[in-house]
């Protein structure tokens, strides 16, 4: 019985660990929001900032100088907000497909959705050909491609049999098809389209807006919930196809489901932000070193990490070199590098 | 979760754009759009009345004094001006803070005359060129068309903001719209000031803009004369009898197609470019083509990819080394253009930008010797420097833009 | 009373027959050994059992229901599966993967009553000590028995294993079908076991069920099927089966020594 207390004590400990580690993160996540929004090249103290956004919320009771709150309402609120929101979606992204794939090297971007955006965006740029118009046509067939991909890939994988490794195939066939169209157009389009399209694949959050960060926020609150309801099925496709079938999950099922909705999460994101590497593989990984596999809290806490490395890597991309903002997907980018090395030192043979 | 949701559609709903520059003429006092001569005087009177009596009254000495500009300029009425993009703007005052995205339009202000402590912001590359603008090294960056620092032009509070009409427009498209939807007030223009095809006509219209007729019109006949003696010049010529010419850009065997504006310009000069039907902008060319094509006359293009010369450097050595591993190439020296000796090597600085009828100037006199005798670039690059861009730059010690 | 039983069960895959006239059943407390060379579809019987695979011809009966009529969440409750190797979460503690045999019964949330029952697993199979440790972290016996115990806390009444021993050293083969054995009558659970070894089959399984090429070649006690004749025909080799001890068991013999010795 001694035995029995000291499990059931043991247990306890650990989720109510993971209940701290969220807790921490969230904070960690508001004091990083109000330190990110008091950065920029426009001279504004930290007390104007501050006094910007309560102006904001409660313009009867606050006033603050015009200036500062056009600043931070226009540009740096919703773009403080945007990586946040897209952080999060992508490290769920990633922690999902991760689970799915059963593979912890597996990004949102592992079933070619990177590279379908980017042939979208190119074709939208070099040939001006797409769904949409004006500001929203390169964002559209981003988009769009994006989601071709994705349903490629449950196309591919039904006609062969769906499992990890006939998605992961089918993704790489994906990869190579839309890197080849994307060269393709870098070469044949004008040097100024070149440098659009490689801009463009750097990774952003300058476009952000407060109608796009609504959008996202909108998909991010339809499927999250969905999510961590999910999250032992998760668990039981972690232990096997086989096992989890006998567990009672509908394997084919689950994984495809699962698998769109991380698609359409990243799509959703990138269309706005182009490809923002290294979160969805960096974050879910971070995230199970220090709590544990059990999605459950696996999600809601990769999310956080995800905001929190978004957040922190565009506010360094702005400071860095200022006033000149640097793309944040060069800064995740070089994020993946110390990474790389530490799970290279660290390695162990499974 | 659900309370940061929640958190964020607040703030969606409680967007508070405040308003910023008033709109309509200082002094339109019944806001008709005309400022008849009752308003403009008792707007004096109670400008004087605030300032000198201790009255209470919104208009500050800045508003009086563009309110005086609108009223003897402009007849009283706004102007409205239609820019490369085609877009009709209304002007409600004269210009005053002014912020330019480009190297060309900043360069086109300064040769019309306009006050350069009234540009308060420039791009980046502006800002760095501090032999050629030397007033901008004090003034503030706002980084570049791609990479905007919208914080910083907002903090310098401009009225106006020029930017590129039709390149970069995805780019110029979006800084149009950010600036419009946070602070209506700020006026967008956009020009290009490179193009052949519109540089004329966009002299005119920015002269119009900062009320410099006069000198806006000497200085579009200075350009438009030369432009127009390269162009007369080499009208009659039929097609077969113009010259070859092989341009290549900074990059080795890299030259320029339809597309490109250096095609536009040596065949404004009257040269043949071989290679003009190209997809691309700047295809490479197989080298065995251009033996084949047998140019007669060869141009190399130097600049930013092949940083030798310019404003930056007086350094002809530079140059003539360019040119003579071009000589040295396998093959060449069967090219026409290499026995005859024409070769020439020329600067961007003075070929693409707002200087083009400079370099399309040397263009045409190298093509055509003979008939463009009496042309004289360097005394046409010389004058344009000391008369109209007013900066103190002798050519015959600084900077290096052609040789030989 | 029969918990398992298979009907003229048959499965082809593109063109090649795999499994032809399958019949058998397996009685509450009773541990069937699935025995036969490579590739003779022990695996692809355990599939169709266990619902991975549609077989073309045949019925499975759990319980006494077809178990092409049960949801899948029934299936859940009434058969469970033990792989041959853990899976792929590495950062899972013991408590945890063995609390993965909840979730045919899980919500969303973990009450106190299923901790408890992963708790007595953990006590039935020795693993309490291990209880919060990381699976990867365990010998491969050890890791066995924590995928015994999730399928024990799947309280089914039917447990299919697929060559759970392949791995493992002797004492931690012999200590598993210990387990196995025990459980079985303890808590009248039906086991079928798929298993390479003849002998560890014959000692630890009431029946056994010897497959040839997708056909039943032998089916009853190990004492009836274990012999010189039944090696001979389907594993093809020469051997002796020796019956002095409670279990017969199989002697490896050396080509041709058997005429010099004897």
């Amino acid at each position: 019985m001694e035995q029995h207390v000291i499990i059931q004590e043991g247990y306890t400990r650990l989720k109510k660990t993971r209940a701290l580690f969220i807790v921490g993160l969230l904070s960690a996540l508001v004091v990083l929001v109000g330190v990110a929004v008091t950065l920029g090249s426009a001279d504004l103290t930290v007390g104007e900032s501050y006094l910007a956004i309560l102006a904001g919320l409660l313009p009867g009771v606050f006033s603050a100088p015009d200036l500062a709150t056009t600043i931070v309402w226009d540009f740096r609120l919703h773009r403080v907000l945007f990586a946040v929101f897209a952080g999060f979606g992508l490290a769920v992204a990633g922690s999902v497909m991760q689970g799915i794939l059963r593979n912890p090297l597996a990004s949102p971007f592992t079933l070619g959705i990177a590279s379908a955006a980017a042939a979208g965006a190119s074709i939208a740029i070099v040939l001006g050909a797409g769904v949409a118009g004006g500001e929203y046509l390169v964002i559209g067939n981003a988009f769009l491609f994006s989601l071709l991909a994705a349903l490629a890939i449950y196309g591919m994988a039904r006609y062969r049999g769906i499992g990890s490794e006939t998605m992961v195939l089918a993704g790489i066939a994906l990869m190579y098809l839309f890197s080849a169209v994307t060269s393709l157009l870098q070469y044949v389009g004008s040097a100024e389209q070149l440098q659009a399209v490689v801009f463009w694949m750097f990774g952003s959050v300058d476009k952000s807006s407060w109608p796009k960060l609504g959008i996202v926020a909108l998909i991010l609150a339809c499927t999250i919930p969905y999510l961590i309801y999910r999250a032992w099925d998760l668990n039981a496709l972690a232990e096997g196809d086989e096992v989890a079938a006998s567990l009672g999950v509908p394997v084919e099922r689950s994984m495809t489901v699962l698998m769109m909705i991380a698609s359409l999460i990243t799509a959703v994101i990138i269309c706005f932000t182009g490809t923002i590497g290294f979160i969805g593989l960096v974050a879910p990984h971070i995230t199970r070193m220090a709590i544990g596999s059990d999605f459950r809290t696996l999600l809601p806490a990769s999310g956080l990490v995800g905001a929190l490395l978004l957040l922190g890597a565009d506010s360094i991309a702005r400071s860095v070199l200022a006033p000149q903002v640097l793309p944040v997907g060069i800064v995740t980018a070089f994020l993946g590098v110390p990474f790389f090395i530490y799970l290279f030192m660290h390695r162990r043979n499974a | 979760m659900n309370r940061r949701l929640l958190l964020v559609l607040a703030l969606l709903l409680l967007l508070a754009v405040p308003a910023s520059a008033a709109e309509g003429i200082p002094g339109d006092a019944d806001g008709d759009g005309v400022l008849a001569r009752a308003e403009y005087a008792s707007a004096v009177l109670a400008y004087l009345d605030t300032a000198c009596m201790g009255g209470t009254g919104d208009l500050d000495r800045d508003d009086i004094r563009d309110a005086a500009w609108v009223y003897a300029r402009w007849d009283g009425k706004p102007r409205e001006v239609v820019d490369s993009s085609g877009q009709t703007v209304t002007l409600y005052r004269p210009l005053r803070r002014v912020v330019t995205f480009s190297g060309e339009s900043l360069e086109t202000l300064r040769s019309l005359g306009f006050d350069m402590d009234r540009v308060v912001a420039v791009d980046k590359y502006s800002h760095e060129k501090s032999i050629f603008f030397p007033e901008c090294r004090e003034k503030a960056n706002v980084g570049s068309i791609w990479s905007p620092d919208m914080e910083k032009v907002l903090s310098v509070r401009p009225d106006t903001v020029i930017l590129y009409a039709t390149i970069s427009t995805a780019a110029c498209d979006d800084i149009q719209r950010r600036l419009e939807a946070s602070s209506p007030g700020i006026r967008v223009l956009r020009f290009d000031c490179f193009k052949p095809a519109t540089y004329a006509g966009e002299i005119r219209t920015i002269a119009s803009i900062i009320d410099e007729t006069e000198r806006g019109e000497e200085f579009a006949s200075f350009y438009g004369s030369t432009m127009d003696r390269i162009r007369d010049g080499t009208a009659d010529i039929p097609d077969d009898e113009k010259t070859r010419v092989y341009f290549e850009y900074w990059f080795d065997y890299t030259t320029v197609a339809a597309s490109a504006g250096y095609n536009e310009k040596t065949e404004l000069a009257g040269g043949k470019n071989p290679f003009a039907t190209g997809t691309t902008e700047y295809p490479v060319v197989d080298p065995e083509a251009i033996i084949v094509a047998d140019p007669e006359v060869v141009v190399k293009l130097a600049g930013q990819g092949l940083a030798a010369g310019g404003y930056a450097g007086h350094d002809p050595e530079a140059l003539a080394a360019i040119r003579s591993t071009l000589f040295e190439r396998p093959g060449w020296s069967r090219i026409s253009a290499v026995e005859d000796g024409r070769v020439y090597v020329i600067h961007s600085d003075i070929l693409g930008g707002a200087q083009h009828f400079i370099g399309t100037a040397y263009l045409a006199k190298w093509f055509y010797p003979d008939r463009f005798a009496d042309l004289d670039p360097h005394a046409v690059h010389q004058r344009y420097l000391t008369e109209f861009q007013g900066i103190d730059f002798d050519l015959a010690s600084q900077g290096t833009f052609v040789y030989p | 009373m029969v918990r398992l039983s298979v009907d003229d069960l048959s499965f082809a895959y593109r063109d090649r027959e795999v499994l032809s006239g399958i019949t058998f059943s397996v009685d509450a407390g009773e541990v069937l050994g699935l025995v036969g060379p490579n590739g003779c579809g022990k695996t692809t019987l355990i599939r169709c059992i266990d619902g991975m695979l549609s077989p073309d011809g045949g019925r499975v009966m759990l319980d006494g229901r077809e178990l092409r009529s049960m949801h899948r969440r029934e299936i859940a409750r009434a058969m469970a599966y033990v792989p041959q190797s853990a899976g792929n979460r590495t950062a899972a503690t013991v408590f945890e993967t063995v609390l993965m045999g909840r979730r045919p019964y899980l919500n969303w949330t973990v009450n106190r009553a299923d901790e408890e029952k992963v708790i007595a697993a953990l006590d039935l199979l020795d693993l309490g000590d291990l209880a919060l440790r990381k699976v990867a972290e365990l010998s491969g016996g050890e890791r066995q028995r924590v995928m015994i115990a999730r399928a024990l806390v799947q309280e089914t009444g039917v447990i299919l294993l697929d060559e759970p021993t392949s791995n493992l050293d002797v004492c931690h083969q012999m200590g598993v079908m210990e387990v196995l054995h025990r459980l079985a009558g303890e808590r009248d659970l039906a086991v079928v076991i798929a298993l390479h070894d003849l002998n560890l089959a014959a000692t630890y399984c009431h029946r056994l069920m010897v497959m040839k090429t997708g056909s039943i070649y032998g089916y009853g006690t190990p004492g009836e099927v274990l012999t010189e004749e039944m090696l001979r025909s389907v594993y093809g080799i020469e051997a002796v089966v020796k019956r002095d001890l409670s279990a017969p068991y199989m002697v490896p013999v050396r080509p041709g020594s058997l005429r010099e010795g004897a």
